[in-house]
């Protein structure tokens, strides 16, 4: 499939037998910063599947007796206001943010990707319509927007549970209700978040459409699907890998966001952002309560940014920065 | 270019009908009954539920309502909190330290928006100084030291600095900056806006756009670097700051200066996060507020009134970008 596009590549432009994937993983693994985002995102996969075996305690386990503790050898980065276990409380927040991060980018990308392709492919009122939606989000402030469908969002599903169990005896969960957010975050981040994948993939498309090798292409009688699976696809798949690196990051930090106003993870759930607000008045007597969840979170999407900056370089090269 | 501006401008007010439809039909499906809001336990009381009810308007049915919300917005009256019917709403409002008994003592929507606005506007006005001060000095350091360390170190540790969530940050200055090196005594709060509590709020409201300013300055330069005209001011023996400082900053500003606009905005639309660690009376502070106790009028006009900040940061950007570079042409 990418054998055309990386032959054209070889004959023009690159003395060495080098496509442009070759090409772009030697960039990428020569960027110290990208390989600490790969090493980021490989540990948070890592922790968010095995992370609750890794500790002893439960992230919902309470001891009363000891409340606020520092680190200390049964307990590695202290307790919480209500003796929980903080080391297991961050383990646990990685699986929260984790599952949001693919979970939205999933999302976002079918959904950008379908409606900015629709709208590039088919033109007229259903570009248009397409392009009016994504400036109406735009139009948002968006953490806001999020918080607010939250909000209203959150007592429908519980309600559409309710009526699940009592008319079909239908029961998701007994007692906790986390499940109930996360459905809540994965929607209204899907949905306030879906226009710049659109935006990016409709751009891709309508700039490709215009280059000479597509029209030398359909004069050579290529069809359609061709054309599309051979040039399109690989072409717009660069710029689409970096928006999903970079989305990834960024739903994580919209959860937390979330979850830090008090309209995300609900306690008990656990997740850095709910992790931060729970812990800010302790700020002055127990500082470590605060910032641990801080700097992972900090880790976490500052990895991602770097993977994504070090994609850009290495997969658009005619952008390249230095 | 005139064409293009009547025609984004015509865009501009279906698009913010629609933003208003769409939190009028989140408002007006919500969870929190207004009703309820208002009269508290007392809502099981018929007699008074309904009163209230019909108080409100809300007895009539959604098409009315949207239109006479609709109304009220252009009308530039943006109705009322729901502490202006007393009862709980207004008990809430006022231990919240906002609504009846806050400066000002006024349920308007309006006068509760604006008077918020004021103090994000504030706030943010002391974040674009220290962006306009550091981030552009060192972009242009980053830019005259090319690909050297120092370049390196600066963009690097811009990208970290705007990276990372201010409710990080804000915290862990809050611990750096009153309890390790005990600068600050009083933190939080707000005191106008020449006093000492604003300046650490102010520092991380700054490090959000930190990244864009300081890429786009470097970028900038970096391009006037080998120019014609930088070589010329060299050759009159003029000094490198000045030729710096008078030919290439001038040149290199312009696209730092249009995406000042859509910092602006951004700094107005995303202080709440700041103005929550900080407890801050701004805008921001009032959105969460009023989402949380159900006070949905003040709320939806805080998020119209941001989206009419965004929208029309937007078109302004993009005509002051024609405008401004003769290369850009519209169709």
């Amino acid at each position: 499939m990418t054998a055309d596009a990386s032959a054209q590549h070889d004959m023009f432009s690159m003395p060495e037998q080098r496509s442009l994937w070759q090409d772009a993983l030697e960039q990428l693994m020569r960027n110290r910063l990208a390989i600490f985002g790969v090493f980021v995102a490989f540990l948070l996969v890592f922790v968010s599947i095995f992370g609750p075996w890794l500790s002893p305690y439960d992230y919902t386990q309470q001891n009363l007796f000891r409340i606020n503790e520092g680190p200390s050898a049964d307990h590695w980065l202290g307790t919480d206001g209500l003796g929980r276990d903080m080391l297991t409380r961050i383990l646990h927040g990685a699986r929260t943010a984790f599952l949001v991060g693919l979970i939205v980018t999933i999302g976002t990308t079918v959904l950008g990707v379908v409606l900015g392709a629709a709208g590039a492919f088919l033109g007229g009122w259903v570009d248009a319509l397409v392009m009016r939606l994504a400036d109406i989000t735009m139009a948002f402030p968006d953490i806001l927007l999020a918080a607010f469908i939250s909000v209203v969002f959150r007592e429908k599903v519980l309600e559409f549970q309710l009526h699940l169990q009592e008319q079909y005896g239908w029961t998701i969960s007994e007692g906790n209700r986390v499940y109930l957010d996360y459905l809540v975050i994965f929607g209204s981040l899907t949905l306030v978040q879906w226009y710049g994948k659109a935006r990016l993939v409709r751009g891709q498309i309508l700039s490709l459409r215009e280059k000479e090798f597509i029209e030398a292409e359909r004069a050579l009688g290529a069809s359609n699907w061709t054309i599309i699976l051979s040039h399109l696809v690989p072409n717009s798949l660069g710029p689409l890998i970096v928006s999903i690196t970079v989305g990834f990051g960024g739903a994580m930090l919209s959860e937390a966001s979330l979850s830090f106003l008090g309209v995300g993870i609900q306690p008990p759930g656990a997740s850095w952002g709910e992790m931060i607000s729970d812990n800010l008045g302790q700020w002055r007597f127990n500082p470590h309560l605060v910032v641990m969840p801080g700097v992972v979170l900090a880790i976490v999407v500052l990895g991602f940014n770097f993977l994504g900056d070090g994609l850009n370089d290495a997969l658009n090269p005619e952008q390249r920065r230095r | 270019m005139f064409l293009y501006a009547l025609r984004r401008v015509a865009v501009l007010a279906p698009t913010v009908i629609i933003v208003m439809l769409i939190t009028f039909t989140l408002g007006y499906y919500g969870p929190i009954d207004p009703v309820r809001a208002v009269l508290g336990e007392e809502w099981e009381d018929e007699v008074r539920y309904a009163e209230v009810k019909k108080a409100l308007g809300l007895d009539r049915p959604f098409v009315i309502q949207f239109l006479d919300y609709m109304g009220t917005m252009f009308g530039g009256n943006w109705g009322q909190s729901l502490s202006a019917f007393g009862g709980v709403a207004s008990d809430r409002a006022v231990s919240e330290g906002r609504g009846a008994g806050f400066t000002g003592t006024s349920t308007g929507v309006r006068e509760m928006v604006l008077g918020r606005l004021a103090i994000s506007a504030q706030l943010s006005f002391w974040a674009l100084v220290f962006l306009t001060v550091f981030a552009i000095l060192l972009g242009v350091l980053a830019a005259v030291k090319q690909n050297t360390t120092i370049d390196y170190a600066i963009v690097t540790s811009s990208i970290i600095a705007s990276s990372i969530p201010a409710y990080v940050i804000g915290p862990v200055l809050l611990i750096i900056f009153v309890l390790k090196i005990p600068v600050f005594k009083t933190v939080g709060g707000w005191d106008g806006m020449f006093s000492r509590q604003a300046i650490l709020p102010a520092i991380v409201l700054a490090t959000g756009p930190m990244l864009v300013i300081v890429r786009q300055t470097r970028a900038g330069i970096v391009e006037v670097l080998g120019k014609d005209f930088v070589r010329t001011a060299r050759a009159k023996g003029m000094p490198e700051r000045l030729v710096v400082a008078r030919h290439m900053l001038r040149t290199a500003m312009i696209p730092v200066l249009t995406s000042l606009g859509l910092v602006t905005s951004g700094l107005l639309t995303g202080s709440l996060f700041v103005e929550q660690i900080f407890n801050i009376p701004g805008i921001g502070k009032l959105a969460i507020q009023t989402l949380m106790s159900g006070d949905h009028p003040v709320f939806m006009g805080v998020v119209l009134f941001q989206a009419l900040i965004i929208v029309t940061v937007n078109l302004l950007t993009d005509l002051l970008y024609g405008g401004l570079d003769p290369r850009v042409t519209y169709d």
